[in-house]
């Protein structure tokens, strides 16, 4: 095991994903200024991010100094929203990554070390999981549940524990299983918890939080893509800002309309690659073949 | 091994078993049936509504329902559709089938050889410029915002530069006098490519015998497969039935570019890592120091070996493109099995949704199965490579 | 080296990029393009009017293929003859088996062909009424029961080779007779005729019939239906043997109107066609083809319009306001603007205390600004509404109904919601303060008091989602905040549409917000409000029940006379606007868009647009 400063200094080798991080913390400082703005600067009648309202022009209106990008076609502050959406965002993510990852480590500890019918049980409720086409299945639990932002999140990372994070957890808890100290701690009369939770879960830790930074990624991609198809019940986010420009009809002329979609849109792609890039990293950190030399 | 493919058999089987239950219970528990269309027009007496239900059969308590189901499933048959009254469950996917596997095939081979080809050069090439930005591209393409990015696309390729058709899967003014419907010329494209690629790899693989490969070998090996795809065309023309493959290929090529770089890097991020770690292995460094040429090391020493991982990640992606990309279909006008499933979804049409996740979870279940057996067979390794959901 | 393969790849792959944009593109002329949302999912009549009555099976199915005795004659909805030769008898008292039947005998045009060539007769019209009522149309469910109600119309007989004769068990109204039987559509009967019987006689006769393909259905409207190619389009060719071809129907200013054919001699007359004519229109076809590109978004179809593949987009929602202004920009589109037959509104349930005070409903109608929410956020895209019968439906529209805080600014509305509370006994432990002079809020409203002495207690308002409709959702956290503001204690609940309706169908809800789109004879005010409805599964969700106002309804429905029948209508309304069911808010109108340079269409102003009349594929000319 190697103590945390050591994982740091190698991670800090990987250059993608210190890039990925220092994107990170600017979307974070990004989010924070929100609460800050909104009750300092910014009027909250007109620049409340979803029954914002500015009179004194017509909407949607291009970039200008009282809304630096722009509003929406139903006169909604467009950088409101954006950073309004960020803090979200990184609730949404982090929140179901964690889930999926605490879940997904715990059960596939299980299953590597009981074996047998426990493991034959959650292999195949993977399977079950891994089945569900992932839109149509959240269209229809979206008809069910009315699924705002934080149930979304519990679903999504509920999902994703039994899915496949479980599988690949479970192969890397099963080398670890078959060292000696295992075996050198239930003669000592380990009882099976201690077992899972001091040795086994530790040596699965790091791959678990690799696994949590892909797990924003595909979060995040996943609100956004069923906002845009309009199936949760989300008043504000980002893959919201661009299905509100679609359903009013300003997403065609790209070039006339550009606030209603790059801002969004770009946020969309830098946050997930930045959380990609810090899972990269993370990668070199847990396997050391992919390290240089 | 035998026993342990025959367990797996027997879970397969209580897998799709339990898997058709959730699906069932799952869509029964939604709220409101599909009679509620009848709420929206008062002209229609409430006894409609009673006579629609008892048709559909909705007035019977869900668990008859479900047994009927059951047994229906069993017998081949899905039921028969709601929202398109009374046309069979089969029909319907059966209908779509053709036009969602040669999209999603092409793309899903198209984005491997990509992510392959690149891959490979950057595992070699570890830490240099090429890598870093390879690496980087591949992942903001892998995390683009796919609705978005397809729609720029379209607006770039098909408006602005009228490159390519703007949407749909074929131009209707050349097919209305067409002598076929359009299935059954997709029908056609797929079994005449397995043909075409069925002979192109036999003729590598009896000409990639020996041990050496001499440039007369190469050529001509070519020269045959260039003949059989010639000849393949020829007789597609002298059906008369080119042009309008021609016109289903022009307008696949917007999509399977799209999915392509949406895809690649997934692939190329895998076959990387995968490769990194066979650059290590004994016969490879033996290789190198034989003084073989660098590219030969590459691609005949540690590629192959690295290949196992990816051609597993392939035959999984393959599968779950079986259930189509909403988003792909969506976008570029092209109705297949994922837009089945959305609208059925979002109609109530409990049988055809039933059936739509059904008819895919057998895909997927067998895939799984391949695979697991592959990797059984030949290298149980683990593959690292987080897969991002843009579409199921 | 490896440059040059490179860049050789990538030239040889823009090559044939490049030479996909050349080949492959075919050029046809007379074809009059569409871009429809969605497949049909039948093309057989009977299951398109029954449980599959989509929108776009009627566009591409029964409104181009086929005729009824009766329409209604565009732009202006007259009530006029189609297959018919003039309007039907007077129903008289007549006794036969002991029975009391109504009966009315109608006239068939004689040139009506098929378009098969054969003639279409008597036989076919009977059959046309007589086939369903012996399939039951509640069972064949959809339009079926309300074109063909089983409970009035006993039976029709021939009269003669051209003359149809109905048996109705009672007197009916306009909406049952005029604007429901008489416009049922006519079937081929040496088509359906066996198919019928043999579905007669399967186990599920319904199953069997939907689940007939019809092939080479002879059909008597302009268009039939030449291919459908799943997923990609629809064509239909012009039926060589179309009669009405040539009938020119002719609109006065003084209202008359006047149908002439003058290679037929038919000719028809309503009222007294004297003084300026409004418009004539001319039977077509003109164009030889019609195209229907089924595409699955609107950007799509929006950027295949202004490219000119396709000249107009059928769609009963119209585009979305963001196309608007763009496509006015573009070369050679024409945008159209028609008010629609429909209203958003929001509704309380009245069997609860205390949203049955009217004066209740009174002060939430005034506090609901309509104007800021059509005039600023809407940006004039939007109209206020105040009647359940919506202004473009101008017959039948009562322009004098009350029309509560209309012009008022934010603090009169407030004073004005604060006096119809306390007038019906409501007060406050903190009574909202309002400066009139400077239009401020001084002091929001907090514990509301109902009369009986009780604290208001808090209630849901469901409202769509954003996801669903933003604008939708937006509006309706407007009105909340609105009524928060007196210190009436609402919380909206953003609520997906499916559950929405199962909730208002159970009547489980303390308030919502919902849209209609209605028929042009306003007997929605029977459904929607009649205490008969009240019960789960009928359409009063609300549950309104007033004794005076169902005697007025019921009489309302059973009037056959246009003059009278308005004349309720506008008494009806009143009663309505001040008792307030229904609070009706606000519609938006349609906006479609065609090539200009393509079409001429003979009119474009019509309630609901283009699209009510399928793209008015019959009377649109092609200018290339």
């Amino acid at each position: 095991m190697r103590s945390l400063a050591q994982h740091w200094a190698i991670f800090r080798e990987s250059r993608i994903g210190i890039a990925g991080l220092v994107v990170i913390v600017c979307f974070g400082v990004f989010g924070m200024m929100w609460p800050l703005m909104f009750r300092n600067v910014w009027d909250p009648n007109v620049y409340h991010p979803v029954v914002g309202f500015d009179p004194t022009m017509m909407h949607p209106a291009a970039p200008c100094r009282g809304h630096l990008l722009g509003t929406d076609p139903i006169g909604r502050d467009i950088l409101a929203q954006l950073m309004f959406s960020t803090g979200r965002e990184f609730l949404l993510g982090v929140l179901s990554a964690m889930i999926s990852v605490v879940v997904g480590t715990f059960i596939g500890a299980m299953a590597a070390y009981y074996g047998g019918f426990t493991d034959a049980f959650f292999m195949r409720l993977a399977d079950i999981v891994m089945l569900f086409p992932f839109v149509p299945l959240l269209v229809v639990v979206g008809s069910l549940v009315r699924l705002d932002m934080f149930s979304f999140a519990i679903i999504l990372g509920f999902l994703e524990a039994f899915g496949g994070i479980t599988i690949i957890l479970k192969a890397q808890a099963l080398q670890v299983k078959v060292r000696p100290y295992i075996d050198a701690a239930k003669v000592a009369g380990g009882d099976d918890l201690h077992i899972i939770r001091s040795h086994i879960i530790p040596n699965v830790l790091p791959l678990s939080f690799l696994y949590m930074m892909f797990n924003v990624t595909a979060a995040i991609l996943s609100e956004a893509t069923l906002s845009f198809f309009g199936v949760l019940n989300i008043d504000m986010s980002w893959g919201m800002m661009i299905h509100t420009a679609e359903t009013a009809g300003y997403l065609f002329d790209y070039g006339r309309y550009w606030w209603l979609w790059l801002p969004s849109g770009l946020a969309i792609t830098l946050f997930c690659a930045a959380f990609y890039m810090v899972g990269r990293g993370l990668d070199e950190v847990v396997n050391p073949r992919l390290r240089k030399r | 091994m035998r026993r342990y493919v025959l367990g797996r058999v027997g879970q397969l089987v209580i897998t799709l078993f339990i898997y058709i239950a959730l699906v069932y219970f799952l869509l029964q528990a939604m709220p409101g049936d599909i009679s509620m269309i009848y709420l929206q027009n008062p002209r229609i007496p409430q006894a409609a509504r009673e006579e629609l239900k008892k048709q559909l059969g909705l007035d019977q308590p869900p668990i008859v329902q479900f047994l009927s189901y059951i047994r229906n499933f069993f017998t081949g048959n899905l039921g028969v559709s709601f929202s398109q009254y009374p046309r069979p469950v089969w029909d319907i996917l059966l209908e779509r089938l053709p036009r969602t596997l040669v999209l999603f095939i092409t793309a899903n081979a198209l984005s491997f050889y990509v992510g392959f080809m690149l891959g490979r050069v950057i595992a070699w090439r570890r830490g240099a410029t090429v890598d870093h930005a390879a690496t980087v591209v591949g992942i903001a393409f892998w995390t683009a915002f796919y609705p978005l990015l397809s729609l720029i696309l379209i607006w770039l390729f098909a408006y602005t530069l009228k490159w390519l058709p703007l949407n749909q899967f074929i131009e209707p003014s050349l097919w209305v006098y067409a002598p076929w419907p359009s299935n059954t010329v997709f029908g056609y494209m797929v079994f005449g490519i397995a043909v075409i690629s069925i002979a192109v790899f036999a003729i590598l693989w009896s000409l990639g015998r020996g041990q050496r490969k001499t440039g007369r070998k190469i050529g001509l090996a070519w020269a045959l497969s260039a003949g059989v795809f010639a000849a393949g065309l020829g007789v597609a023309a002298s059906a008369g039935m080119l042009v309008y493959m021609w016109d289903i290929v022009r307008h696949m090529v917007l999509p399977v570019v799209t999915l392509t770089l949406i895809n690649f890097a997934g692939t190329m991020l895998l076959m990387r890592d995968s490769m990194l770690e066979t650059v290590e292995e004994d016969y490879v460094m033996a290789a190198r120091a034989k003084g073989l040429p660098d590219a030969v090391v590459r691609d005949r020493y540690a590629a192959r070996n690295a290949l196992l991982p990816t051609v597993t990640s392939l035959v999984l992606s393959l599968a779950a493109s079986m259930s189509g990309g909403l988003v792909t279909e969506t976008m570029f006008s092209w109705p297949g099995l994922g837009q089945v499933l959305f609208r059925s979804a979002l109609a109530n049409d409990y049988p055809l949704a039933t059936g739509a996740l059904v008819f895919t979870g057998i895909f997927l279940l067998i895939a799984h199965f391949v695979a697991d057996m592959l990797y059984a067979a030949l290298d149980p390794r683990i593959s690292y490579g987080g897969e991002p959901v843009a579409e199921g | 080296m490896k440059v040059v393969r490179y860049s050789m790849t990538v030239l040889l792959f823009v090559a044939v990029v490049f030479c996909m944009g050349i080949i492959g593109q075919a050029a046809a002329g007379g074809v009059y393009e569409m871009a429809i949302f969605e497949d049909p999912t039948t093309v057989n009549v009977w299951a398109a009017l029954g449980p599959d009555a989509t929108v776009w099976n009627s566009f591409v199915g029964y409104q181009q293929s086929y005729i009824g005795l009766y329409g209604n004659a565009a732009p202006d909805y007259v009530f006029c003859p189609q297959a018919a030769s003039g309007m039907p008898s007077r129903l008289v008292e007549e006794k036969m088996d002991n029975k009391t039947y109504y009966t009315s005998v109608v006239n068939i045009r004689k040139e009506l062909r098929w378009s098969d060539g054969k003639p279409m007769t008597a036989d076919d019209v009977v059959f046309s009424y007589m086939a369903p009522l012996a399939l039951d149309p509640n069972k064949l469910g959809g339009n079926w029961p309300g074109n063909i109600d089983p409970e009035i119309l006993a039976k029709v007989e021939k009269a003669g080779d051209y003359s149809v004769k109905f048996y109705l068990t009672e007197l009916p109204g306009l909406a049952q007779w005029q604007y429901g039987m008489l416009q049922a559509l006519i079937l081929p009967k040496a088509y359906w005729d066996p198919v019928v019987s043999k579905a007669l006689k399967a186990a599920d006769p319904i199953k069997e019939l939907l689940a007939h393909d019809p092939k080479g259905e002879p059909v008597a409207g302009p268009w039939m239906m030449e291919r459908w190619e799943k997923g990609a389009f629809v064509t239909h060719t012009r039926n060589p043997y179309y009669a009405m071809t040539g009938d020119t129907n002719t609109f006065y200013k003084n209202g008359a109107f006047v149908t002439e054919n003058k290679k037929t001699g038919f000719r028809y007359i309503l009222g007294n066609p004297i003084g300026d004519i409004k418009l004539a229109v001319t039977e077509g076809p003109y164009a030889n083809r019609l195209m229907f590109r089924i595409l699955q978004n609107q950007n799509a179809a929006v950027l295949s319009l202004i490219s000119g593949e396709v000249d107009f987009i059928l769609n009963s929602l119209g585009l979305q306001r963001g196309f608007q202004d763009q496509l006015k920009k573009a070369a050679s589109v024409e945008v159209v603007e028609n008010n629609v037959n429909g209203f958003r509104y929001m509704a309380f349930n009245l069997t609860k205390y205390p949203f049955n005070i009217k004066e209740f409903r009174q002060a939430v109608s005034v506090l609901i600004d309509r104007e800021y929410i059509c005039e600023r956020v809407l940006q004039g895209v939007a109209f206020p509404q105040y009647s359940v019968v919506p202004p473009g439906n101008a017959y039948w529209f009562n322009p004098n109904v009350p029309m509560w805080g209309k012009g008022f600014t934010r603090s009169q509305k407030i004073t004005e919601a604060v006096r119809l509370l306390k007038s019906a006994g409501f007060s406050w432990e903190v009574e909202p303060q309002v400066d009139l002079a400077k239009d401020r809020v001084l002091r929001r409203g907090r514990g509301l008091i109902m009369p009986n002495g009780k604290k208001m207690p808090s209630f849901e308002f469901n409202v769509m989602t954003a996801g669903y409709d933003p604008l939708r959702y937006t509006f309706g956290l407007n009105i909340a905040t609105w009524m928060q503001e007196v210190g009436i204690p609402v919380e909206v609940v953003p609520t997906e549409f499916n559950v929405v309706i199962s909730k208002t169908d159970e009547r489980d809800f303390d308030c919502f917000m919902l849209g209609w789109s209605l028929g042009l004879y306003p007997d929605h005010m029977y459904w929607f409000f009649h205490s008969s409805q009240c019960p789960a599964g009928g359409f009063n969700y609300e549950m309104y029940s007033n004794p005076d106002f169902d005697k007025m309804v019921e009489e309302f429905l059973r009037e056959a006379d246009m003059e009278t029948a308005r004349r309720m209508a506008f008494r009806l309304q009143e009663i309505l606007a001040d008792e307030l069911p229904y609070i009706v808010i606000f519609d938006t109108p349609l906006i479609e868009a065609y090539r200009s340079d393509r079409l001429a269409f003979p009119y474009t102003k019509t309630l609901s647009g283009i699209q009510y009349s399928g793209g008015m594929t019959s009377t649109v000319k092609l200018k290339n």
